[in-house]
Formats: C-alpha cells, sequence, structure tokens
C-alpha cells in the first residue's frame, strides 16, 4: 500500500496506509503502552492504555485501533494522556489484590510495569477489595478471578490462534468475567498459550505455579525435544541437589520459528528430566541374571571389552548399532562413525520416521527448493498431504493458522481423515487412506486411478493457478511416490518441499548417516572416496538395516547390539528373548523394553542436558543448548568417546579435538560481569575456539561440516541462535530402487511423545483429566 | 605462533618496590621490610624502607594487602546496593562514605532531599568524624608510647558507636543513608542520648588536651617531625587535616558546601607549622567544631519526612506497602529491579575525616552503575610519607604514619 | 668577661630550669587527670561473664543480628516466598526454594511458603536489606551474635535454625518481632 506521512510528538514519520499508530509508533521509536493489544491478534481496545490525542478530534483516540492517515498529527505525551493512564491503572488495581508476594507473575508482571511508570504512587480508592477463589480448569491451568484484568488476551489466543475457542467472556460491562466454555474446565490442546499471554498472574501453570521468581532461574534458550518441528523454547532453571532442574519452557521472545508457540510438550512435558526413576548409575547384569549398579569404570571396562572381543573374534558384521531420533547431530556422526571405523561394521540403523533419503535424492541439484518452517508463515498457499499437523507438527498448524487469519493464505489440504486444518483450508480432499500416490498423479494431469469428482477439479485447478506454493507432505509419502511428488511439483512455477518426521532429530539422524546403506550426508557407500582421511578402515558392503539385525539376533548371528536412545523391543514388536545371545548395550534414561534385557546399561542425558545442534523435519539447523542437569548421567557422545577408549581405538581420531588451538584465551569486559563474552562468540564464529576436550561436540561439527556440504552453514549466525537451512540440493545420491521403506511413523498426538511422553508425568495427568472431567470449583 | 609472553610481563612490580641500594652508595644502606602485620601501620599497609643507619633514605609504600575490588563489585549491584560496599571502603567513617554516594547518585537523579534528612546526615557525619579522631588520637598516642590515652578516647568513641547502633542497627557497618533520604527515623531517646555526648565532649577534649600537650616526650615526638610544606602538599595531593596543618586553608564543607553544610557556623582550624604536631593541634581543634556542628545541627532538627518525594527511587512508606497496590508494586519493582539513574557521569566530594573523600560515579542509564570510583585522601596522603620521613629517623616514621591517620580499606579498596 | 659569661650561664640554667619546671607541670597535670579517672566507675561490659541471655554484651533494640523467622498470630509461618529479600540482598546469600502450600498441610497463610529458606552466613554482610525488602515482616534481625564457627559448612542457616519456636502466644512472639521497625 502507499506510504502515508504523519507527525507524532512533532516527528514526521512514513508508514504504509493502514498501518495501526501503535505499529508505526513502536517501529519508531515511541512507546505507547497497552494491554489488549498483541501483534497477530485481533484488535480489542478493550484496556484504553494506549490512548493518544489525535489533532481535531473531540476526545482521546486508542492507537491501537486507529490506522494511520495522511496528514494526522499525534500527541502521545502530555499531562492528559498521563492522567488518563494513571486513572485506568487506579481503576484496574482498584480490585487488584494485594498478591504480588505470592502471585507467580511478579517480577514479569505487565501491570506491575505499567503500574511502574505509568501509574499513581498511591492509590485513591480505598474500598475493600472482593475475593474470589481460584479455580482450577485443567491440570495446568489456573485461573485467578480479581487479578484479571480483562484484557481478552487468553480469549483471543485461544480462539484464533489455537482455532480452539475454549474460552470465553462470561456477563458483560462490570461483571465481565473471563470463563471456560465448557462450564468449569477446559476443552482444549492444553497448550499453555492463555498463561503464557496472560499479562498480569490471573493464568497461572500448573507446573510454574508458587515454585520460583524469573530473576531467581537461568534461561537457557534451546530446542524441544519432542516433535519434528524444533521449536525453541527458553527453558527456566534453577539449581538442586542433584544438578539443575527445569521449571518451566516458553519462547516469549519470540525468537524462533515458532513465535512465542508451544505446544502442550514443549511446554509443559519436561518433567520426565526429574523422575526418580531415572536410571543415574551404570547398571551391569550379573551372572546371576540380575542388574547390578557399577562403578562407571567397570561398567565402561566390561563394555569395551565385550565389543572388542566379539569385533576381534566374530568380526565386525556380527555387531549391530541402533542410533536414536533425539540426539543431536554430532551424537548421531559420531555414533555412526564409531560403528563403523572402532567396529568396523555398517551394521547400523535408527527409528525412520519418514524417508528423508528418497527425499534428499529427489531434491539433489535443485537449490531452494526445501521449505523452512518459517516458509509456513509467509507463504501466500500451501499444500498439505497427509498428516495431521495439528496432532503431530503442532508448530506448523500455528504457523499455518497465522498465514491464513494475517496474510490470508491459500491453504489446501488433502488427507484420508477429516483433520482439524480443514477449517482453515480454502479447499479441502479427502482421499482414501492409500490413495496419495493416485493423488499425485491426479494433480499432475494422470487420472488414472483416482475417483475425480467436481471437488477434486477444482482443488486441482486452484493449485495449478498459485504462483508460488510451499507443500508438506506426511510420512505417507515414501520412495517413488516422494520422486513423483517432486516431479509434479517442479512443475508449478514456485515450490517448495517439506517432509513431515516425527521427532526432534529425526531428521538429523538420516543426514548423519545412521543407516546402513548411507553414509553421512546420503553420500552412497560406493562414492565415499571424501570419507578416506576420516574413515581408514570404511567397510564397502551396505550392513543389516534395523529388521535384518533383529533377525539375525534371532538366529544367533548378532554378537552384539549397541543402542542409543531408542527402544527398539516396544516401537518394532520384538520379542525380547530373540536377544538373549547377544551382548545387549543400552544407553537411555529409563528402563525401557530394551533395557530390561540389556547387559549393560548408561544412564544417559537428554537433550536438554547436552549442547550441540539439532535439524528439524524441515531441515532447519539450530543450536541446542545445555540447560538441566542430573548428577549421575553422561551425555551420549562422551559414553561413545570413552566406549571407543576402552575399545582401544584413539579418541582423538574419532573426536578431532586438539586440532588447530590457536586460540588466544582473553577474556573480554563482558565474560566477567556476566554478559556474553562477546570475544568467546568471535573464536567460535570463526572457528577458532579452543576444543581442548574429547567431549567437545563442536570438534565433531567441524567435521560434519567438512564432509556434509549441506550442513555447511553460518556458524556464527547458527551460534547466535538463529536457524538455518541446510541445501539439500548440495547432496549427491544414487538410491537403489529396491531398497527397502522401513518408515514408520510414530502417529504420536499432542500429548504423546514416544518413550519422553511415557514418562512424562503432566501429559499423564492431562490425558487422565481428558476422561475424567475436573469439577471443584463451579465458574461463575 | 607469536612468542608466548613472559609471566613476569603480566605482573605489575613497581621498580620502586625491587628496593635495592641505589649505586654508589656502597653498602653504607640497608633495606628494612615494616609491615604488613606490624602493630603502628594500621591496617595491612607494607613499608620498604631504605635506612641509612638509623637515618631514613627512602620509604616505598606497599599497598593491596587489603584489596576487596569494591569498585568492581559495585558495577554488579543496584544503585542501593552499593551503599553496605560504601560502609566497607573507610571503616572508620561509614557514614560518610554512605552520605558521599548518595549525594553522588541524588546529584545524576536530581533530586530533592528533605531538610531532616539533611539535618539528620550532617548530625551522623560530625559524630563520625568525633569517632574518627578520637580513633585516631587513642591510636596515634599509643604508636607514640603514651597508652593511656587510648583508653579515654576508645571510651567516648564507644558512646558514639552506640548511638549508631542504635539508630542504625550496627555500630561500624551503618548502611544507614539510602539514597533519598535515610532508611528508618530515628528512635525515640536518640537525640537525647546524642545531646548528653556532646555535653561531656568538650571537657573529655580537654582532657586529652591536659594529658598530651604538655607532656615532654610527647612534645619531643612531635615537633618539628615530619615537615611537608604546604606546596608539597598540594603538589602530593594531600587532603584534610595534613592540607590544614601545612597552613592551606581548604575544607570542602566551607568552600564546596554540601547537604546543606552551608547553614552551619563552624571554623577551620589551620596552622602553619606542616608537622605532626600541627597535625596534631589542627585535629584536636576540629573535634571541637565538629561538636559545634552537632549541637547546632541537633538544635536545629526540623520535623517532616526522612526520605524524598520520589516513589520510583525510594522504598514506600511500610504501611503503605501492606495495604495500597500501587505502593505494593512500587516496592517490589525498586527492590528486584532496582531504579533507573539517567545516563551520566558525576563527582562528589565531601570532606571525610582525613580529607576529601570523592564519589565519581558513571551511569548508563540502567539499574546498576556503569562505574564506581573513589577518590580517598588516605591514597593520596600515603604518597607524602617519603617527603615527610626522607633524613629522619626510623622512629619518626611511626610517628608519621600515625599524624596522617590512614585507613587501609580505602587505600586498596 | 666573666660577667658576660656568668649573664650567658644564668640565661641558659634559668631556661633549662623552666623547661624542667614545665615539665614537670605537664606531666602532673596528665598525671591528674589519670588519677581523676583511677575515681570513676570501671565502663567495662563483662561480656561473656555478665549476667542476662547476652551474658553481659549491650545491644540496642535495632541491633541487626542473626536472622529470625517470624510466625504470624495463628502460627503459620509469615514468609510467602516472595524472593524480595533473595533480590535485595546485595551478598547473595540467600536462597529459596517455593512450594504451594496445601489443604493438608498448611504452612504460611498464602498460597505458598518457603520450602527451603537458607542464608549463608559466610557471606551474610547484616545490612538489613532482607528486612527492609520483607513484606510480610517475616524476616527480621534477632539479637543473636555469636556466630562465629570453625566449621564453615555449618554457617548456612536453614529455615529450621532461624524460625522462632511455635508457641502460639501472641504477645510473647510480638516481643522478637519487628526490631527494625
Amino acid at each position: 500500500m502507499a506510504d502515508v506521512t504523519f507527525t507524532v510528538d512533532g516527528k514526521k514519520l512514513t508508514a504504509p496506509a493502514g498501518t495501526l499508530l501503535i505499529d508505526a509508533c513502536r517501529k519508531a521509536g515511541i512507546e505507547i503502552p497497552a494491554f489488549c493489544y498483541y501483534p497477530g491478534l485481533s484488535l480489542q481496545a478493550a484496556c484504553r492504555m494506549c490512548v493518544v490525542r489525535l489533532e481535531k478530534v473531540p476526545k482521546l483516540q486508542t492507537a491501537c485501533t486507529t490506522p494511520v492517515a495522511e496528514g494526522m498529527v499525534v500527541t502521545t505525551e502530555s499531562d492528559e494522556i498521563k492522567q488518563s493512564r494513571k486513572a485506568i491503572l487506579e481503576l484496574l488495581l482498584g480490585n487488584h489484590p494485594l498478591d504480588c508476594p505470592v502471585c507467580d507473575a511478579g517480577g514479569e508482571c505487565e501491570l506491575q510495569d505499567m503500574t511502574f511508570k505509568y501509574g499513581a504512587a498511591e492509590s485513591k480508592y480505598v474500598e475493600i477489595k472482593q475475593h474470589r477463589e481460584e479455580q482450577q480448569w485443567s491440570p495446568v491451568v489456573f485461573f485467578d478471578r480479581p487479578r484479571c484484568i480483562l484484557c481478552y488476551r487468553c480469549v483471543r489466543v485461544c480462539g484464533e490462534g489455537m482455532d480452539v475457542w475454549a474460552l470465553g467472556v462470561q456477563n458483560r460491562g462490570v461483571s465481565s468475567v473471563i470463563s471456560p466454555n465448557g462450564e468449569d474446565h477446559l476443552d482444549c490442546e492444553e497448550c499453555g498459550m492463555c498463561i503464557d499471554i496472560c499479562p498480569v498472574g490471573a493464568l497461572t501453570s500448573g507446573t510454574y505455579r508458587y515454585k520460583t521468581r524469573p530473576w531467581e532461574m537461568n534461561h537457557v534458550a534451546t530446542v524441544c525435544t519432542h516433535c519434528g518441528d524444533g521449536c525453541k523454547t527458553t527453558l527456566g532453571v534453577r539449581s538442586v541437589d542433584d544438578g539443575s532442574e527445569i521449571i518451566r519452557g516458553d519462547n516469549r521472545d519470540k525468537s524462533g520459528m515458532n513465535g512465542d508457540f508451544l505446544c502442550i510438550k514443549g511446554r509443559y512435558a519436561f518433567d520426565f528430566t526429574t523422575r526418580e526413576d531415572r536410571i543415574t548409575k551404570p547398571l551391569v547384569r550379573q551372572p546371576n541374571g540380575q542388574l547390578a549398579e557399577v562403578s562407571w569404570e567397570q561398567a565402561l571396562e566390561h563394555a569395551g571389552m565385550k565389543l572388542r572381543e566379539i569385533r576381534d573374534t566374530r568380526g565386525g558384521s556380527a555387531i549391530g548399532v541402533i542410533g536414536s531420533t533425539r540426539t543431536t547431530n554430532e551424537e548421531a556422526y559420531l555414533l555412526q562413525k564409531f560403528a563403523r571405523t572402532v567396529l568396523n561394521t555398517n551394521n547400523i540403523d535408527h527409528h525412520r520416521t519418514a524417508d528423508y533419503a528418497s527425499f534428499a535424492a529427489a531434491l539433489q541439484g535443485k537449490a531452494g527448493r526445501t521449505a523452512s518452517l518459517r516458509d509456513f508463515l509467509t507463504a501466500p498457499a500451501i499444500l498439505l498431504l497427509g498428516n495431521d499437523a495439528t496432532e503431530q507438527h503442532p508448530a506448523l498448524a500455528w504457523n499455518i493458522r497465522s498465514n491464513v487469519r494475517q496474510n490470508r493464505a491459500r491453504l489446501y489440504v488433502a488427507n484420508h481423515a477429516d483433520i482439524k486444518l480443514h477449517r482453515q483450508a480454502k479447499s479441502f480432499l479427502q482421499i482414501p487412506q492409500d490413495g496419495y500416490a493416485a493423488l499425485v498423479q491426479y494433480l499432475a494431469g494422470n487420472e488414472a486411478g483416482f475417483d475425480g469428482t467436481e471437488i477434486s477439479a477444482a482443488f486441482r485447478e486452484a493449485l495449478r493457478k498459485e504462483e508460488s506454493l510451499v507443500i508438506a507432505f506426511g510420512s505417507e509419502f515414501r520412495g517413488r511416490d516422494i520422486q513423483s511428488l517432486v516431479d509434479f511439483g517442479l512443475g508449478l512455477p514456485n515450490v517448495k518441499f517439506a517432509a513431515l518426521g516425527d521427532y526432534a532429530n529425526s531428521r538429523g539422524a538420516a543426514d548423519m548417516g545412521l543407516m546402513p546403506d548411507l553414509l553421512p550426508g546420503y553420500v552412497p557407500l560406493a562414492a565415499a572416496k571424501h570419507f578416506g582421511e576420516e574413515y581408514p578402515s570404511l567397510p564397502s558392503a551396505p550392513g543389516l538395516d534395523m529388521l535384518q539385525m533383529f533377525d539375525a539376533a534371532e538366529a544367533g548371528n548378532l554378537g552384539a547390539l549397541y543402542v542409543v536412545g531408542s527402544n527398539p523391543v516396544e516401537r518394532y514388536g520384538i520379542d525380547p528373548t530373540a536377544l538373549k545371545n547377544t551382548f545387549l548395550i543400552v544407553q537411555d534414561m529409563f528402563m525401557t523394553e530394551t533395557a530390561a534385557v540389556a547387559d549393560v546399561i548408561f544412564p544417559a542425558a537428554n537433550l536438554y542436558e547436552k549442547s550441540g545442534t539439532v535439524t528439524n523435519t524441515y531441515g532447519d539447523l539450530q543450536l541446542a543448548k545445555k540447560a538441566a542437569d542430573k548428577a549421575g548421567v553422561r551425555t551420549d557422545f562422551e559414553l561413545i568417546v570413552r566406549l571407543a577408549d576402552k575399545m582401544g581405538a584413539d579418541p582423538k581420531k574419532l573426536v578431532p579435538f586438539g586440532r588447530g588451538v590457536r586460540a588466544d584465551m582473553g577474556q573480554t569486559r563482558g565474560a566477567q560481569s556476566g554478559e556474553a563474552d562477546r570475544h568467546a562468540v568471535w573464536l567460535a564464529a570463526n572457528n577458532l575456539e579452543p576444543k581442548l576436550s574429547p567431549f567437545d561436540p563442536f570438534a565433531v561439527f567441524d567435521e560434519i561440516q567438512r564432509l556434509v556440504p549441506s550442513y555447511n552453514v553460518s556458524r556464527f549466525e547458527l551460534l547466535g541462535g538463529q536457524d538455518k537451512q541446510t541445501r539439500s540440493d548440495l547432496v549427491q545420491i544414487e538410491l537403489d530402487p529396491a531398497r527397502r521403506d522401513l518408515v514408520l511413523p510414530a502417529n504420536d498426538t499432542l500429548f504423546t511423545s514416544g518413550t519422553l511422553g511415557r514418562y512424562s508425568r503432566m501429559l499423564h495427568s492431562v490425558m487422565e483429566s481428558r476422561t475424567t472431567k475436573p469439577a471443584e470449583t463451579a465458574a461463575d | 605462533m607469536p612468542d608466548m609472553p613472559e609471566i613476569s610481563d603480566f605482573v605489575a612490580t613497581s621498580t620502586l618496590l625491587q628496593a635495592r641500594p641505589e649505586e654508589g652508595s656502597g653498602d653504607r644502606t640497608m633495606v628494612l621490610n615494616m609491615g604488613p602485620q606490624h602493630p603502628s601501620t594500621h591496617g595491612v599497609l607494607r613499608l620498604v624502607i631504605e635506612i641509612d643507619g638509623e637515618t631514613v633514605t627512602r620509604v616505598v609504600p606497599d599497598i593491596g594487602y587489603l584489596h576487596t575490588g569494591i569498585e568492581k563489585t559495585c558495577e554488579a549491584k543496584f544503585y542501593q546496593q552499593v551503599v553496605p560496599m560504601t560502609d566497607r571502603i573507610d571503616y572508620l567513617s561509614p557514614m560518610t562514605n554512605n552520605l558521599c554516594y548518595c549525594l553522588a547518585v541524588e546529584k545524576l537523579i536530581g533530586i530533592e532531599i528533605p531538610e531532616r534528612a539533611i539535618y539528620l546526615r550532617v548530625l551522623l557525619n560530625e559524630l563520625t568524624r568525633l569517632n574518627s579522631h578520637l580513633v585516631w588520637l587513642g591510636t596515634h598516642a599509643m604508636d607514640i608510647g603514651a597508652l593511656t590515652v587510648f583508653l579515654y578516647t576508645f571510651r567516648e568513641r564507644e558512646e558514639i558507636l552506640r548511638i549508631f547502633e542504635m539508630v542504625s542497627g550496627q555500630r561500624m557497618m551503618t548502611s544507614y543513608f539510602r539514597v533519598g533520604g535515610i532508611a528508618l527515623e530515628p528512635p525515640l531517646d536518640f537525640f537525647d542520648r546524642v545531646r548528653n555526648l556532646l555535653k561531656i565532649l568538650p571537657e573529655k577534649i580537654d582532657e586529652y588536651q591536659n594529658l598530651l600537650t604538655g607532656n615532654p616526650i610527647w612534645v619531643g615526638r612531635l615537633k618539628g617531625v615530619g615537615h611537608l610544606s604546604a606546596a608539597d602538599a598540594i603538589a602530593l595531593g594531600v587532603t584534610g587535616p595534613p592540607l590544614r596543618a601545612s597552613g592551606v586553608d581548604w575544607d570542602l564543607r566551607r568552600d564546596m558546601p554540601y547537604s546543606g553544610y552551608e547553614k552551619f557556623q563552624f571554623r577551620v582550624p589551620i596552622s602553619n607549622d606542616g608537622d605532626v604536631w600541627a597535625r596534631y593541634v589542627v585535629r584536636l581543634e576540629e573535634m571541637r567544631e565538629s561538636v559545634k556542628i552537632a549541637q547546632q545541627a541537633l538544635d536545629g532538627m526540623p520535623g517532616g519526612p526522612i526520605k524524598a518525594d520520589a516513589p520510583k527511587i525510594v522504598l514506600p512508606d511500610r504501611e503503605k506497602m501492606k495495604t495500597q497496590m500501587e505502593s505494593l508494586i512500587y516496592h517490589f519493582k525498586i527492590v528486584t529491579e532496582g531504579f533507573q539513574v539517567p545516563a551520566g557521569e558525576v563527582y562528589q566530594a565531601v570532606e571525610s575525616p582525613r580529607g576529601e573523600m570523592g564519589y565519581y560515579v558513571v551511569s548508563d542509564g540502567t539499574a546498576k552503575p556503569y562505574r564506581v570510583h573513589m577518590r580517598n585522601p588516605s591514597f593520596a596522603t600515603l604518597q607524602a610519607l617519603q617527603t615527610m620521613c626522607a633524613g629522619r629517623l626510623i622512629a619518626d616514621v611511626v610517628a608519621v604514619i600515625g599524624s596522617i591517620d590512614i585507613v587501609l580499606g580505602e587505600i586498596d579498596r | 668577661m666573666t660577667r658576660g659569661w656568668c649573664k650567658e650561664y644564668t640565661a641558659a640554667s634559668y631556661t633549662v630550669v623552666m623547661s624542667i619546671v614545665r615539665n614537670i607541670a605537664g606531666i602532673t597535670k596528665g598525671m591528674s587527670i589519670t588519677f581523676r579517672e583511677m575515681l570513676q566507675p570501671t565502663e567495662v561490659e563483662n561480656y561473656p561473664d555478665g549476667p542476662g541471655p547476652t551474658r553481659g554484651a549491650v545491644l540496642q533494640e535495632r541491633f541487626r543480628g542473626a536472622h529470625e523467622l517470624q510466625r504470624d498470630e495463628n502460627g503459620l509461618e509469615k514468609c510467602v516466598a516472595c524472593f524480595l529479600c533473595a533480590a535485595a540482598c546485595p551478598s547473595n546469600c540467600i536462597y529459596i526454594e517455593a512450594a504451594e502450600n496445601t489443604a493438608e498441610q498448611r504452612i504460611s497463610s498464602a498460597e505458598r511458603y518457603a520450602k527451603v529458606y537458607n542464608i549463608d552466613y559466610n557471606r551474610c554482610i547484616f545490612c538489613g536489606y532482607c528486612v527492609e525488602a520483607c513484606p510480610t515482616d517475616a524476616i527480621t534481625h534477632g539479637h543473636g551474635f555469636e556466630l562465629a564457627s570453625l566449621n564453615a559448612t555449618n554457617l548456612v542457616m536453614r529455615k529450621e535454625d532461624m524460625l522462632v519456636a511455635n508457641v502460639g502466644m501472641p504477645g510473647q512472639l510480638a516481643a522478637h518481632s519487628d526490631s527494625l521497625k
């Protein structure tokens, strides 16, 4: 739109016509306070804090609902406005309880901030405050009515942002009250957005409430460990006796691809880290068949000796390795390097939730064709094939909804189920569960095998008219189907693709070569020439995949199996007795079904307890930072290196640490006073930081960047907390058409998260509450 | 790879401290180490003294044994949290430090302090001066060998400390002043107790004078010892009683009044002799003047609030905090987030018992100071040691140290 | 000649004699003060052999000694774990873990209470800022001052060490509280 020029406080400003005055002012650095205005949500003009004086308008106007106009003259600061704001705050505080000392919001409360900045220092109103009992609306949402300032942010974010509409306003005028639409409880996705967005302490979180203060916590920006969206989350951490525990997660600073969104898992389901049945000591099966706690030295010695013995007597092909979809890229890379160079085997696999290899093969050489999670927030048109994003990719669904709402993006959904996102869809096509391949053919113009209707014809027509399109497809697409989908898409003018897989680092595990036939970067074993230096004794024959390994174990041909952060026994329904002749090493947090039959169990750290990089399912590379800590556990990275050491391998060959130590060790002034150590950041960004430890993930990241061209992204931006797209077009791969399809979708819902979800009490309590509704205090 | 620097490059070593006999002096001189644990070095001062027989040729103070990093610590504290740090700079005059820091920050913010707070600050500052001078007199006399005086001065000092404890809760680390006023209203019988003290102090000062002034040993040890000329004193940055004892008529309370000192009548005692005796006389006279100022403050004590009307700086009244939402929020915000001080820098000097004490505060507009630097009188005065002691006997060094009344806490910070 | 010598001698001896007289006078003056003081009553606090619970130490009412955590008139803890004391503390010596009161176990009168409340007396500087910050008058300075220990680990005081006894008699509690008010 055309620009208009207007004057604010004597300053000439220019903004596109239609911009809201409050946005234009804030962009120009002129502060306008507001409670109810929230960028991205509909306008409310309920709080009256943003009032300004417009020339030639008799009354004060709300800046949040006034679009800028040519020649407009605005005053944002005057005695009149000051007085008005002060009076508003006095009224808000009139019945506000004297709760600051106990209220969770204390210290990050917008009402406090506003009062301190714009309010009076003393109360005018001395009336007795009306008290209302606190209500519990769900296991995680509590509501304290007297604290509420009726800004309606929660109502709007629940309805517009989440498309849940679980909250509403009861009564009108002075007796307005926020209440759940389901009488006394919330019937919702339990995302906690209402709590997060509440400017005061009216809505409080079941996990965080009454525990601490914002300034008492360390805030660590890292990546959520649950689904494949890779939401950025800021974890509030406090120290406890045995390390440090996570108390809350949010993304208030909107620093990541997910904005301020987090789903229930990201916001609450970190409580598995502090479960008391977490394994914190190494366990070794004794001759009597019982597991017993032993020292780290003994456990590592035992496992290392045994692995070495099996490798030396039965050869590397008698050892299998199963990796994880939730370890960092560095750990995944290190694990396969350990398997291939120390164990001398290609028997390595992981739980695949999407066919990333075929996706990479289809897109090789095609630059700029992968969609980031960010693209779904801006793309003018989106095609969603398969996958229930609301359940399995909540951040994707959030971005799509925001895009549709704010930018009027056109959403096309084709699914076998009536998924919730169809409410945002411009066009929805229900197809048979096995009809995805035929649908692609149909869209490409080949009508054979697809039951075309008028709706589908219109769907196809509309799609073909799109000038710019982002296609996201679920794990329904595998192998050749992906190729044909990509071929169809490339026929359209400007298309980007995203493959939807399930776990935090499913994509990374595939990218890092946790596969029997592909090396890191999907390099086929035959084309591994440039791996020579780092992988001196790489076996050339492809190894066994996951199912073959268990077959081999059953046949007595698998001497040892090394399972890192995975639970194949449960996931693939393996009979545990199949492993009775196999020496089984498991690295995990809990006594899973797989761990229960292990010979050695190492207590491992989870993604919140380590540093490294992770790649979400869209190929966005992000930095995960160590937030929590638990005494007794060690990172998978350290365990792999120590195991290799015990097997007699040279850790320096495995982890190229100690090379190129040329950094000076000086500190900047900032480092001493607790700010960011700018010098260290500079060193790290220029790859000059000294990697003095064999447990430094960045030493491995150096190697990844050298060997996997698609990961060669700007390290400076990565360390600065930004997400960087990896470049699939740099992959060079020739896939065997007969390659076995091992994709097993996890099909998690909003309230499950594989193994982690099973150990999260909060997720359990939410699921229970959905079968038995709470009815404690009636909502009034 | 560049050459690694030698460790010695990083260690700050003063060439002066590498005390060795000068060229050509043969074996006539030797080096004597005095302190850092020596009864008459007042704290942990180490002096490296070069002597020729019993004559001192060179005195080099080696400081840093009491370094606590207070200046750096201040940068990590909210403005109000710095006040307890300042107590620990010059531990003999905590209130003067409190005052100087608060004045500096108040100047940056630009707030008006109520009259009653000003008068209370002056009253307590003069009591602090008396307290400090009493310690000086007692310990100085003890160094010279007159042990009795110490017992008497500490008896009176004890009463001052009790008054401090009564009003603030601590005898020495008072932390009683706040930016914008004073922490608490003094208790009811505070003024009576101060009045009683001021009544007896003049005759007590007479007593000390009678004990010492006529004593031939005292006279012999002090007169003509440790001479410092006015020009030298100014050149070396000496301030306070040693400066006035050298004949320079300069007192910040009168010449650059702060905290309402312009409202008080007092004389600035000076002497032209410039020796240890002159400093003794000047300080004794100062004590009498302090009593007069304190008396005036007591007599003119106005009523009213003790905290400025600046709700964003000063904690609200406790009763209001417990009953009013706004006050509770202000209390909460100031305690947890401090108050923001406009960006800028300020230097505020006050006349401490030892001379010009200055606080240089730089603000970057946040709630924590960007830099707090203290200009401490003892540090500058210590420089004059060489000038005063060169050519004198070792025994005179002890008298001179006593006469400049150093506090190592403020030298090392 | 003789006369002149004589005159000089007389003048010199006069000076010497006079200085002796003056010195004697000065010393006498000093000694008279000392003798007078000998007759004055002793001004010594006979700590630790004196009477009373403080064993002779004289403490003013506002004395900032070891902290006490107060209870309200119902015997509940006044502390609601608001963390203001910890925020106000210049030496970061206060450590709190908050928790929620339950219907079965009510510790404080508000929704939350301090599950853990530690003051590290290795760090505490007794500045009184915590007392000034406390919105519920829960933490106060008591008069305890015999805190020295040969073992630094003993100097971290827990809530149980600082909490006043639950005697259930309001009058008795009031005497302890508000020493800084």
